[in-house]
This record gives structure tokens, sequence and C-alpha cells, in this order.
């Protein structure tokens, strides 16, 4: 694929997204209520991984407005749940905000993490193209 | 050992005098009089923006949490903050420069009264930004339009106007009026996006990925297939907005579209497709459809409009390039990048271009398209301009009292002279040779000038009538 400020737009995109989702998930951490961000973008992430993961889905996830449905950005999450090896992410992230108390607490965190992998996988990929001969 | 708070303390100052840099250098741009409006809230906002990050910046570091573990995430938004203002550093000075007297300012106000009489966008402005390609860009655009919105909900500011879109253009282009009608493709890229047709059309893509893709599948790598959907979005979006801009426009933009890429190389001295010329020109590529399918579909479109029996006379070459993009077998269009699979990937395409073609129709199914009046007016229009007078009201004999020339017809009509009638023009002028490119050129600049002039009083009489 080649470099072009598109490119890099949506790797920001995705990188901003991210903070958005662990700033969100940092508040529910402390207040307990869920704002209409962290929903959209748990909702967005879980769709874009099902579908990235899912060996009979041919096409990946719809092409949306999402920032988690572009071609980089989808790759991108699929270099993170590369690294995640056998943690079932999906499932953490689908059960965040649905979790009981205690299970809770370990569903942040993992999609903590998760985010944070993210949001540092596009920052590098952003940055990268910064300088790169655009197309 | 080293204090985490003071770490991030330190780089937090030091991504406060950056963003420090572009907020004063806004709040400077923002004395002047001389912008856009809507350039002008642009700038304003960047830089309360600007002010509203600096006062987040300020307190950051005291929140820096004492366990390693959430450290890092805690930390890492600097970086998330720093690159976004790194992208809009690259498009403040561009606005700041992109003054109306270096912009055409009454096309402008044309193209947005035009887009505000349709539904959902009764309040839209755009505000402008130079750009060092010769290129005009939207999309781009948008990208710094979120990136704002994403910074103000980390910092509490006001969130981004909604109504306030970005386009740039390139520099060199100030005062031609002409060229100046590709910014209609850009505003296409601004509706697809507050309609959000992207997500319309998801379901769309992949139905039809299913249909003619999913059989040959086998024979490309799974990478390939997952990057389809986004490259038929990407695509659709494009077509969307040339079909947009026709629309919106009339074929004044398919000649400036044809100009800009002096697509007239392509064609032989008969007037026929040259094979080797016209080859690269067939190929669809990730980001847009093959530039001879797109001149096709504006084609198609201006048929449907009822604009191409105006157009069909013309002798300008450019009216080749459009009969001969019309008649390219569908079969004639490649999509190398997909090898084994292009015609399967192609034909996915084919079968989406009705849907956008109603996209394009449901939204601006209220706007006129302006050939009533153009019909009308064409020949009068056409008479002021050659004798080199300014079309700013007719005086139509038959009817009373005289009224504004309707900017679509000047310019459809300034457009058709300067590409068949510029001989006639020339002629009536002492001592300039039609033969000469000097004296063309000249009065291909004149000819601007006065359509230029006719906007303006356009707009003033507008104003003024209100």
């Amino acid at each position: 694929m080649t470099v072009n400020s598109e490119s890099r737009s949506r790797y920001l995109a995705l990188a901003l997204a991210s903070r958005n989702a662990i700033n969100s998930l940092m508040a529910f951490k402390e207040v307990g209520t869920a704002d209409e961000q962290l929903r959209g973008a748990l909702k967005d992430v879980v769709e874009s991984l099902k579908a990235t993961t899912d060996q009979n889905n041919l096409f990946g996830a719809p092409p949306t407005e999402s920032p988690f449905a572009h071609y980089e950005q989808m790759s991108a999450l699929g270099e993170v749940v590369k690294t995640l090896k056998d943690k079932d992410i999906i499932l953490h992230l689908s059960h965040v905000l649905t979790a009981t108390h205690d299970e809770r607490e370990k569903d942040i965190a993992e999609a903590l993490q998760f985010f944070f992998a993210l949001e540092s996988r596009a920052l590098h990929h952003y940055g990268s193209q910064i300088g790169a001969r655009e197309a | 050992m080293p204090d985490p708070q003071d770490q991030v303390r330190h780089d937090a100052s030091s991504l406060y005098r950056f963003v420090d840099s572009i907020s004063v250098f806004t709040g400077f741009q923002t004395q002047s009089p001389a912008y856009l409006s809507a350039s002008k809230l642009f700038l304003s906002y960047i830089h309360e923006l600007g002010e509203k990050t600096k006062e987040y910046l300020t307190t950051f570091h005291t929140k820096t949490p004492s366990d390693a573990a959430s450290y890092n995430i805690y930390r890492q938004e600097l970086s998330v903050l720093r690159s976004a203002w790194s992208e809009i550093h690259r498009r403040v000075k561009p606005t700041a420069d992109a003054d109306t007297l270096h912009l055409p300012a009454s096309l402008l106000w044309i193209f947005v009264r035009r887009l505000n009489t349709i539904p959902d966008f009764a309040d839209v402005d755009f505000a402008v930004f130079h750009t060092e390609q010769l290129n005009y860009l939207q999309v781009v655009a948008k990208g710094i339009r979120d990136t704002a919105a994403r910074i103000a909900t980390f910092t509490g500011a006001t969130p981004f106007p909604k109504q306030i879109g970005l386009i740039g253009i390139p520099y060199s282009q100030s005062e031609t009026i002409l060229l100046n009608c590709l910014i209609a493709h850009e505003i296409g890229h601004f509706v697809f996006g507050e309609k959000k047709l992207r997500d319309s059309f998801a379901k769309d893509i992949i139905a039809s990925l299913t249909t003619h893709v999913a059989p040959v599948a086998s024979l490309v790598n799974p990478d390939q297939l997952r990057w389809l959907p986004s490259i038929l979005a990407d695509h659709a979006e494009e077509l969307f907005c040339d079909l947009f801009a026709i629309r919106f426009l009339g074929p004044c933009y398919s000649f400036a579209f044809i100009e800009i890429l002096d697509l007239p190389n392509i064609l032989d001295s008969s007037r026929r497709l040259n094979d080797t010329s016209s080859a690269a020109y067939l190929e669809f590529s990730e980001s847009h459809p093959a530039v001879l399918f797109r001149i096709q579909q504006h084609t198609l479109l201006l048929e449907r409009l009822s604009w191409w029996v105006h157009i069909s006379g013309l002798t300008s070459h450019h009216r080749s390039v459009l009969e001969e993009a019309k008649a390219i077998p569908r079969a004639n269009f490649k999509f190398s990048l997909f090898g084994p699979i292009a015609n399967e990937v192609l034909n996915a395409f084919f079968a989406l271009v009705p849907i956008v073609d109603r996209a394009v129709e449901g939204i601006l199914r209220t706007l006129d398209t302006g050939l009533a009046d153009y019909e009308k007016n064409k020949d009068v229009i056409a008479k002021y301009l050659i004798h080199g007078v300014v079309p700013s009201s007719i005086f139509d004999t038959d009817e009373k009292p005289s009224h504004c020339s309707a900017p679509i017809a000047v310019l459809n009509v300034a457009h058709m002279i300067y590409l068949d009638r510029l001989e006639e023009l020339i002629a009536r002028i002492d001592h300039q040779d039609a033969n000469r490119v000097k004296d063309r050129t000249r009065w291909m600049a004149k000819l601007e000038m006065w359509t230029s002039k006719a906007l303006e009083d356009y707009q003033l009489l507008s104003m003024r009538n209100k």
C-alpha cells in the first residue's frame, strides 16, 4: 500500500479513538457508568476484531466510518491481537460493560492494555509515515 | 530515583510550548479582517483549542499514577496529543495564507449558498487552506476536523463547530475560476461524510463482494480480500463526489477535471483514444476508480441531466475525451493490483454504481440543475462575454425586469467559450492573434476575470436583495 496523507490520517484517528476509549474506561472504572463514547468504541472494536479473526468471514468488517474499520486500522488491530497470544480479548471487551463487579476489574484491565497497545501501534505507524515520500 | 511525575511534568511543559506556538500564531491571525468568516471561525477555534490544551497540560502531571502498570498508559496521552497537534500544525499556516486576497472568494460564496439550499446543509460554510499540491483536498481536511474534535474531548474544549467544513485549494489558483470548479468535488466529500454514506453503503459493498468475488477468493491471499471493502468504499466515495459535482455545477466540472489531468493527451491526432497514452487511465488504483471510468460516468450523467445536447456540438477536444470515454467497454478497465481476481473485483464495484447514482439524486433532488436558466440565457451571456462585457445582469427584451445571470449558467457559458470560441473573442481585438499562445493566454485570463466579476456582482446583488 502506498504511503499518503490519508493513511497517516487514519492511523492518527485510530490513536485518538483508542485514547478516547482509554479515558472513558478509566472514568468507568472510577464511577461505574459508561459513556456513549465507550459503548461505541467497544462495539466497533469487537465487530472489527470478530471480522478479522473469523476464518469464515472472507472480507472482514463492513467498511464504515468507524475509526476501527478501515484497512490500515484493522491491520493494526490484527497486529495487536497477534501479540496477545492466548488472551481472549474479544471476550474481555464484550464483557466490560456487563460483567459483575469482581469480573469487571479484570475486564477493564485487559481492555486498557489492549487499547494502550493499539494506540502505541497506531502512533508508531503514524510517526513512521512522517517524512516518507507522499503518493 | 527520578520521580515519574517530574518526567511527565517536563514532557507536558515541552508539549505546552509547542501548542503555545500554534495558539499564538492563530490568535494573531484572527485579528485580520481579510479572511472568509468560516476561516476566521476555524482559526479562532484552533486558538481556543490551543488555550484549553495548555490549561489541560498545566495540571496533567499532577494526576500521574503511582503504579507502574498505569504509568505508561497515562503518559502516552502526551504522545497522542503531540501527534494530533502536529497534524493541526500542518494546516494552520496554509489556512492563514488563504486570506480573501488569495482565494476565489465569490466562487466559494456561490458554492456555499448553493449548498445551503439543500436540506441538512442550510448552515454549512467552509474554511479554506492552501496546498502546495496541484490538487484539491477535503478528505485530509476531514481528518483535521476529526482530530480537533477528539482533542476537544480530552481537554474539555467546546466541540468543533459542526457546520464548518475545510477545503484545500492549490495556492496558485486563487484567481482562476474555471479550474476552481473542481471545488465542487471536495464539497461532495463533505456531504458524503456528513450524510454518513460510507455506513449506508457498507452492507451493499459486502453483499456485492460476496456475490462477485467470494467464488474466486481462493485465488488470492486472504489479506488482499480484507483490503477490498475499504477499497470499494473509497471508490464509491470518489464516484459519488464526481457525480455530485456534475449535478451541482453542470459540465464545467467535467471540463475542469479534463484540463487539470491534461486528458486531451490521451487522444491521437484524429481525436480517438491512443492505446499507449490512455492505458494508464484505464487502471483502477487502490484509492480511485480509473480516470476514464470516471469520465465515462460523467458523460452518462450529463446525458441523463440533458446537458449533453449543449456539449455534443462543441468542436473542442474536451468533448472528444468525453465521447471516447463513454464508448469504452467495461471489459477494458483494469485493476492489476488484484491480479487473478481483478475482473471480479471490478464487477463488484460496477454493481455499486447505481447505488451511488441514487444516493446523489436522493440528496440533490430538490436542487435546480441550472439547465433551464442556462438554456434561456446562454446566448445572451455568451454575447456579453465575446464582447468583453461582464454579464452581471441580463436585459431580456421579452421579459422585464432585468435579472441577474444565474452563476451556473455563467460558469458553463464561460467554460464553453474558453474551449470553443476564444478565436471569436480575440478576432474582435486589434493587434491580437488567436494563433499566438501569449495572446491566447491573455484573453483566457480576461475571460476568467469577467466571469469572476459577474459572480462578484451576483454576490453583491444577492446580499443587497436579502
